[in-house]
């Protein structure tokens, strides 16, 4: 079953030096149960989609096309009182672990019973043993659950975001690069905590990271964003075994590995474009050596090309 | 066999804590705690280790960015803690340094000329050149330009016309990160502490800029220090690894040796967390790879990893610090477990 359907999204940014096409025609769906990880370099529009699911953009940003269905309406019609409904309680967010997504001055406890309490029927003695059972989930000792942020440690404060994301049971999380400011250890916790919580929950998941290897042991489809433009979408042991767009083989070929042999990296020449006068035609041309009179005039399409796997080239 | 660059005896740096200027610091943080090793001439050598480790201080203290408590530095045969003057700007020249942040290293009104010409300026004063050097009129403008040019066709800022008048926000952050190793460059340097140069840029443009560096390398007779906490890169660049933990090097040796067969609990437990790019490859976790809370303490008498430790046993480990000692050709390990 189809949770999540994106439809041709696009969305700009205003900025004094003019409009930042930061997505670009973008579409991919979602099923129910399924990750899904979004990679791409900084700057690709990876947390704009999370941000718009979410409806929660900055004021600058401007949806200039497209849909976003989720379980059968497109978010993007709703108001925003109808949004806040849907908000937390339906689709929720981890956010990157940082102090500034947790209030430093509220015991964490009556931050996530907020959470809870604004979104769901529930008196605030049912909502504290809520927190007790969602601190059991993501592994932290519930006494832990009336200190202030800075007395926990980077991991632990990931985890109590995590649990605040899973407060009211949400059909759809958006996981936007959580282990990013982590040191490896931690980070291999906290992925493999995530990982044991979506067997367990059987949760849905968009997971955004710029890191292809975290992405690939996270989630089983995988989605590979250039400059705003989704270049290719398939199953992750389909996608790695064979790649098919010439971006999405630079970047695998551009990751060092820790195990088998050490090969010589071939990264792929030259930077990511300016968003505010992107290319014409497929935005990857400038930086493809491979690339024809075509790629240079007409924008490629999402097309499928095996079961599931879809691509957006015209060399393909 | 490589010549010893650097050698490294005893080095401690310690940090006060809750100083005032009314007030002698009482506490202090061990930042690093006796480390030893060396550093051969034409080698990469890479520090890796968690945020916390002592990875950068050890960097800051190998070009005198800061003065260690206690222990030895010898660059070229010099002891460089003592340095002072002349000798010190002289060792300067020699020992560069590039930072982790391309975006707060550089300064945002220098142009790239400014900032490329800053280095030479400072370090090459024309009377005090000898003869030879003068007669090519090294002190001279005309030289530095040329020097400037020369360099940034070395990093690949292919034509330095270009770049030149550009300041640090008209370039991408794999151009910075260019920038700052060509300002390293201008002063033909011998050794540089590279701390976690790459660890901003991203995916594609890190690749590139790890095979610049391999590069760069070769054409000026490099020796670097390599700072990472990213084990993957730090393989592939790096052939010597020194592992830090909590101030302590608690394995050195080649680095395939390492990443094939790492000795130390701490070594395998850094190891198996990395992330691996094939969906094929199901990652064992290691147990017990609990996060005791980090106590840094001067009067610490047991193995510093005692509390996270896997396979401590109290008999052993509870009692008395490891000491590094030697298993291999090459290879040492600070553990009670192994001998």
């Amino acid at each position: 079953m189809k949770i999540l359907e994106i439809k041709n999204l696009s969305i700009q940014y205003k900025i004094s030096e003019g409009n930042v096409q930061a997505v670009k025609n973008v579409s991919f769906d979602v099923e129910k149960g399924e990750s899904i990880g979004l990679v791409g370099e900084s700057g690709c529009g990876k947390t704009t989609i999370g941000m718009a699911i979410m409806g929660l953009l900055p004021q600058n940003a401007e949806i200039t096309n497209g849909q976003i269905i989720f379980d059968g309406e497109d978010l993007l019609t709703k108001t925003d009182e109808e949004m806040r409904k849907i908000r937390w309680k339906r689709i929720s967010m981890i956010f990157q672990a940082a102090m500034n997504a947790l209030n430093p001055v509220f015991r964490i406890e009556d931050q996530i019973i907020e959470a809870i309490m604004t979104h769901s029927d529930i008196n605030k003695v049912d909502a504290r043993k809520r927190v007790e059972e969602l601190y059991r989930l993501v592994g932290i000792d519930p006494i832990r659950a009336r200190d202030y942020p800075h007395e926990y440690s980077g991991g632990m404060r990931q985890r109590a975001i995590i649990a605040m994301a899973l407060a009211c049971n949400p059909d759809l999380i958006i996981a936007d690069e959580p282990t990013t400011a982590l040191d490896v250890l931690v980070q291999d916790q906290i992925i493999s905590e995530i990982i044991k919580l979506q067997e367990k929950l059987e949760m849905t998941m968009i997971y955004i990271s710029h890191d292809i290897s975290v992405i690939i042991e996270t989630c089983n489809m995988l989605g590979v964003l250039y400059a705003g433009t989704l270049v290719e979408y398939a199953p992750t042991s389909e996608l790695v075994s064979n790649p098919l767009h010439p971006y999405t083989k630079g970047l695998l070929g551009s990751y060092p590995s820790i195990k088998g042999e050490i090969k010589k990296l071939n990264p792929i020449p030259g930077e990511p474009p300016d968003l505010i006068d992107p290319p014409s035609g497929c935005r990857f041309h400038p930086r493809n050596p491979l690339k024809e009179k075509v790629c240079i005039e007409k924008e490629p399409e999402l097309r499928l090309i095996d079961d599931r796997h879809y691509v957006a080239c015209h060399l393909v | 066999m490589a010549e010893t660059l650097i050698k490294i005896n005893n080095l401690s740096k310690l940090y006060p804590l809750k100083k005032n200027l009314f007030r002698k610091a009482k506490e202090w943080l061990p930042a690093l705690h006796n480390i030893s090793f060396d550093i051969n001439e034409g080698e990469v050598f890479g520090l890796v280790g968690e945020s916390g480790s002592g990875k950068s201080t050890c960097g800051k203290i190998l070009v005198r960015l800061e003065k260690a408590t206690s222990g030895q530095v010898f660059f070229e045969g010099t002891e460089i803690n003592s340095l002072k003057g002349r000798d010190l700007k002289a060792f300067r020249k020699k020992a560069q340094m590039i930072f982790q942040d391309p975006y707060e290293s550089l300064n945002p009104r220098r142009t790239v000329f400014d900032t490329l010409i800053e280095p030479l300026n400072v370090h090459t004063v024309y009377e005090e050149l000898a003869e030879p050097l003068k007669a090519q009129h090294i002190g001279s403008r005309d030289y530095r330009e040329r020097k400037i040019q020369e360099v940034l066709e070395k990093v690949e800022l292919k034509p330095a016309e270009d770049f030149l008048y550009r300041y640090p926000h008209e370039l991408s952050g794999g151009q910075r990160q260019r920038i700052s190793i060509a300002r390293a460059l201008v002063l033909d340097p011998k050794f540089i502490v590279a701390d976690e140069p790459i660890s901003m840029l991203d995916a594609s443009v890190r690749a590139s800029f790890m095979n610049l560096m391999l590069k760069l390398k070769k054409d000026f007779n490099l020796t670097y220090l390599f700072i990472s906490h990213d084990l993957a890169s730090a393989r592939y660049i790096c052939d010597r690894l020194g592992v830090l933990f909590q101030g302590e090097i608690v394995e050195i040796g080649p680095t395939e040796m390492i990443i094939q067969d790492p000795k130390h609990p701490y070594t395998k437990m850094l190891l198996s967390a990395v992330p691996v790019a094939d969906p094929k490859i199901k990652r064992k976790r290691l147990e017990g790879a609990k996060m005791a809370p980090i106590e840094h303490s001067t009067g610490c008498v047991t193995c510093k990893f005692y509390t996270r430790c896997p396979i401590a046993s109290k008999e052993k480990c509870g009692e008395g610090k490891p000491e590094l000692v030697s298993v291999e050709d090459g290879r040492f390990v600070s553990c009670h477990h192994i001998k």
